[in-house]
């Protein structure tokens, strides 16, 4: 249904009604007065809402205006020096180790099978070898080669997704009360390793004279503390090399196959 | 005298009543108009260039004074709720009126003012300038720096929109006019 509209002649007369010309002469004067007095004010840059009316009034024989355009123009110079340099070192590392720790947990995610040499030291300073090797879905066998001979652990380790071993599988499995592998867990699947991996990456401040290439990333526990150094293949972004001090403070270092 | 006082006697003082005359017309408020002429002669004074080598500087001018009153009035519906705008603006009622009429003239009035103030800038300028101060389309077209023909256009949708926002005055309209 169509609405009722007024024609035209009534919506002039309702707005010269209601809009109607009845200014008051009293009204008018006070007006007009107020009119040239707005004048007044504009035409001698009284204007109100200046930005030097912002600061406090004691504040303003501080700051003339002069001054705060020199400070201003000294800062768009010093941005425009910042631009033109090179970035500072400490942060781009810091980029790029994350982006490379990123793409190597997405590979690592993906990845069905895993072949590690590991040298860690133990809790008495002798250096041990062991081999890993872990299949989808959670098979892992342990070579160990240690003082006491050789010696052979295979884990089923029933996890949720193919190539995903959790900790609790782990723990499950009785792995983390075996001491002779207690101190491997770090690489008894692809998550275990990521989550040895996954300390927050911070550049360390001595180490730019020796930071890691483009596709390696250090791993610390905090700023200064020794880390690990990950070298990841450019090509499938997964780890290939982890030399340096763990977590736990143990020297260790590995090599990585992703058949 | 110096060349401010020279351009307010050129260009303003021909205009000076108009002008207050439609800040008052549009605002129906003393302190409001007051508010809005302040506004227009700001804007008059940073425009003063273009009012200077404007075809119809009193045009131009009445155009600034316009808007700067539904600038105002805007700000005010904005501000406050819509009954309180409306009670507001209906405030300044004619005391000769008795009780009910001016009660009825006043709620029109409110309603007129706000349908105004919710027109597009030029439409609520165009309409004002044709019906309210009776300006030829060509000085319309000056005003609002468009051509005849869009100033046509702009008076013409100024009052479709108005005639929607008014409709519910329609039967009221209609007795008003037949009683007077």
């Amino acid at each position: 249904m169509s609405e009722r509209l007024l024609p035209d002649d009534e919506v002039d007369r309702l707005l010269r009604e209601a809009l109607a010309d009845d200014l008051p002469k009293e009204l008018e004067d006070e007006l007009r007065g107020g009119a040239r007095e707005a004048w007044r004010r504009a035409a001698s840059g009284a204007r109100p809402a200046r930005w030097r009316d912002w600061f406090p009034s004691v504040w303003r024989p501080l700051v003339p205006q002069t001054a705060l355009v020199a400070a201003s123009l000294a800062m768009l110079a010093a941005g425009a020096v910042m631009q033109a340099a090179p970035a500072p070192h400490g942060v781009v590392v810091s980029l790029e180790g994350r982006q490379a720790a990123a793409r190597a947990a997405r590979a690592m995610g993906r990845a069905t099978a895993m072949e590690c040499t590991v040298q860690v030291s133990d809790d008495h300073g002798r250096q041990l070898r062991h081999r890993i090797d872990w299949k989808a879905p959670g098979e892992t066998r342990v070579r160990l080669d240690g003082a006491g001979g050789r010696a052979e652990r295979t884990l089923r380790l029933p996890g949720a997704a193919p190539s995903v071993l959790t900790r609790a599988a782990v723990a499950r499995d009785g792995a983390s009360r075996d001491p002779e592998i207690e101190h491997l867990r770090a690489f008894l699947s692809p998550l275990a390793l990521w989550e040895r991996l996954a300390a927050p990456w911070r550049p360390e401040p001595g180490r730019e004279g020796k930071a890691p290439a483009a596709g390696a990333f250090v791993v610390a526990p905090r700023p200064g503390a020794p880390g690990l150094t990950v070298t990841v293949d450019p090509a499938t972004h997964l780890p290939l090399w982890l030399d340096g001090t763990d977590r736990d403070g143990r020297k260790q270092a590995a090599v990585c196959r992703w058949p | 005298m110096n060349g401010d006082d020279l351009f307010y006697d050129t260009y303003l003082a021909p205009m000076e009543t108009r002008m207050l005359r439609t800040a008052w017309r549009i605002t129906r408020d003393p302190d409001r108009a007051r508010d809005a002429l302040q506004d227009a002669m700001a804007r008059v004074w940073t425009q003063r260039e273009r009012v200077r080598v404007h075809p119809n500087p009193g045009a131009l001018v009445l155009r600034i004074t316009i808007h700067a009153t539904i600038d105002g009035l805007r700000r005010e519906r904005r501000r406050l709720r819509a009954e309180d705008s409306l009670e507001l603006a209906a405030g300044r009622a004619s005391p000769q009126a008795g009780p009910a009429a001016a009660a009825e003239r006043n709620e029109v009035r409110a309603l007129v003012l706000d349908a105004v103030a919710r027109l597009p800038e030029k439409q609520a300028a165009a309409v004002t300038l044709r019906v309210l101060e009776g300006q030829p389309y060509e000085a319309i077209a000056a005003a609002l720096g468009c051509a005849e023909p869009t100033a046509r256009v702009h008076v013409l949708r100024g009052r479709e929109r108005l005639k929607r926002l008014l409709h519910v005055l329609a039967p009221a309209a209609r007795r008003a006019g037949g009683e007077s």
